[in-house]
């Protein structure tokens, strides 16, 4: 499903963010990917849901060089893979049912299944009182909650989830756990960057640890 | 409502904007030039055209004053192309010369003797030899086709219409460009919000549509409002040249085809405004991932 190969990636003229990053994630599986802040775990995040492609080494993502993908795919890729990015990027004039609708209404799905789905995805992560509110009205864990209904309504074969419990309390964490465990059990790959090493614990799912821009354990085999 | 936004504009919520309203000025602003530019060469065109049209098959002879006419108007009717003669008598000729001269001045004048020709249809005759026949009759006799001024009037009409149409291809490529810079300062305006809209798997075209609606907005109602300002200006110019007696000839009236080339042209505008967001989106976004 996905496989790094020597990857390094800079941004602009800067220094390497990830050097050398080689691992391979199975279909079906569910890794967490921690290390300390700025160690580069969106960075790494980012090439994986395609917003950028590597300065050097290879990205293979549903058996596709990444770097021989020409534009017209993209979209294409990009509908396989469901994102929960860790500032949210909620769209603030969009009403949260429109915002977690975003990813159906691009494919051009029924209108009314689109909003059907976008508000029982929401009920179901509680927050089924709150379909017409803007973004800026919500908390940071009601945010979260809608990005990651945004996130997986389409369905995504890989799931990549960046701080998805880092605003919410513990309750919600562990609901939202069970959410992911039941995706990954339906299928779907994930991946999900955390601090929380109590939840990484807690879990029998690998983790990739990521230090100073290298890959440096690869714990739990799978 | 939640979803009157999104169905009006789409996610990015263009329409909002107020930074690219001056797009709806420019572009109205254009299509009032070109509805002016246009209204009037199709007037002189299609005066000249209905002009040309009546006096095709006829002419005019010119015989020097106090000359007899008897003889000129025998040889006239003997000629078999020819399907009536009518002299204009000194009273008509008088009539015809008083808003020009006075009315009171033509008594002792020389007035020259007119007669119309008409010919019959399609029938074929050389002006050139009626005038040597008649000039032997009555020296001094002349055949008038019209011709020559005629000619004038319509290479003047052609010239108005080329015009016309350079100034309405030179207003389209403006607006177009005007059209085309607002929508890249949108494009990066809205950067953040089309990055996520790629990330969810939009396809260029999905954002450069919505570029594309947002302007044609704009576009249609200025051009609309702008067609609409030439468009009365051409009626007024109309009015106050029709009733207005010292003009040579009366600013012509458009036909109802003339309007309808104009009502195209705020529908232009709007496409032109369509064509131009499209595809600046397109291109811009061909360099971002
Ligand atoms: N857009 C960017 N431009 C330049 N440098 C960047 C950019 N994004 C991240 N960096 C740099 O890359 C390094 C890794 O950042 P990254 O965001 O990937 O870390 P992280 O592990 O996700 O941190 P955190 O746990 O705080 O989210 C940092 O040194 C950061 O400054
Ligand atoms: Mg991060």
């Amino acid at each position: 499903m996905v496989i790094f190969q020597q990857v390094g990636l800079r941004y602009g003229l800067g220094p390497e963010v990830l050097r050398d990053v080689s691992f391979e994630l199975a279909p079906g599986s569910f890794h967490f990917l921690t290390g300390a802040s700025g160690a580069g775990k969106s960075s790494l995040l980012s090439l994986l849901y395609l917003a950028r492609v590597p300065s050097r080494g290879m990205v293979h993502l549903f058996g596709r060089d990444v770097s021989r993908v020409v534009r017209a795919e993209l979209p294409g890729l990009r509908r396989r893979i469901g994102t929960v990015f860790q500032d949210f990027r909620l769209l603030d004039h969009l009403s949260v049912v429109d915002n977690v609708a975003l990813p159906l209404r691009v494919q051009g799905t029924d209108e009314r299944q689109v909003r059907d789905h976008a508000a029982e995805l929401l009920a179901w992560v509680g927050l089924g009182d709150h379909l017409g509110a803007l973004p800026p009205t919500l908390s940071g864990g009601q945010k979260q909650r809608v990005a990651i209904a945004r996130a997986i309504i389409g369905r995504p074969q890989l799931l990549i989830a960046d701080e998805p419990t880092g605003n919410v309390d513990d309750r919600i964490a562990i609901r939202l756990m069970r959410l992911f465990e039941e995706l990954n059990r339906l299928g779907t790959t994930i991946v999900i960057a955390t601090h929380n090493l109590q939840l990484v614990r807690e879990s029998r799912h690998p983790e990739l640890r990521l230090d100073g821009g290298t890959l440096s354990r690869h714990a739990k085999a799978a | 409502m939640t979803g009157f936004g999104f169905r009006l504009g789409g996610e990015l919520a263009l329409e909002r904007d107020r930074e690219r309203r001056w797009i709806a000025a420019v572009v109205g602003a254009l299509a009032f030039l070109a509805t002016l530019a246009l209204g009037l060469a199709l007037a002189l065109a299609g005066t000249a055209g209905r002009w040309q049209a009546s006096f095709q098959g006829t002419l005019t002879v010119e015989l020097p004053a106090g000359a007899d006419n008897a003889a000129v108007l025998r040889a006239l009717r003997a000629e078999p192309a020819i399907l009536r003669v009518e002299p204009i008598d000194r009273r008509r000729s008088e009539a015809l010369l008083a808003p020009w001269l006075g009315a009171g001045n033509l008594a002792d004048l020389p007035i020259p003797g007119l007669i119309d020709v008409k010919l019959r249809d399609g029938a074929y005759l050389d002006v050139r030899s009626l005038e040597a026949k008649l000039a032997a009759l009555v020296p001094g006799a002349v055949v008038d086709d019209h011709a020559r001024w005629l000619g004038g009037f319509l290479a003047l009409a052609r010239a108005a219409l080329i015009v016309a149409s350079i100034v309405v291809v030179a207003v389209g490529l403006a607006a177009a460009s005007c059209v085309a810079f607002a929508t890249r300062a949108g494009l990066a305006m809205h950067r953040e919000a089309v990055d996520l809209l790629h990330l969810v798997g939009a396809e260029d075209g999905y954002i450069a549509g919505q570029f594309a609606g947002a302007a044609m907005r704009l576009a249609f109602a200025g051009a609309a409002t702008g067609a609409l300002g030439g468009a009365a200006v051409l009626a007024l110019a109309h009015s106050i040249a029709s009733s207005s007696a010292t003009l040579a000839f009366p600013l012509p009236a458009l036909g109802a085809l003339d309007w309808v080339a104009l009502a195209a042209i705020p529908l232009a505008a709007t496409a032109v405004a369509a064509v131009a967001a499209y595809a600046t989106v397109m291109r811009n976004l061909g360099r971002i991932l």
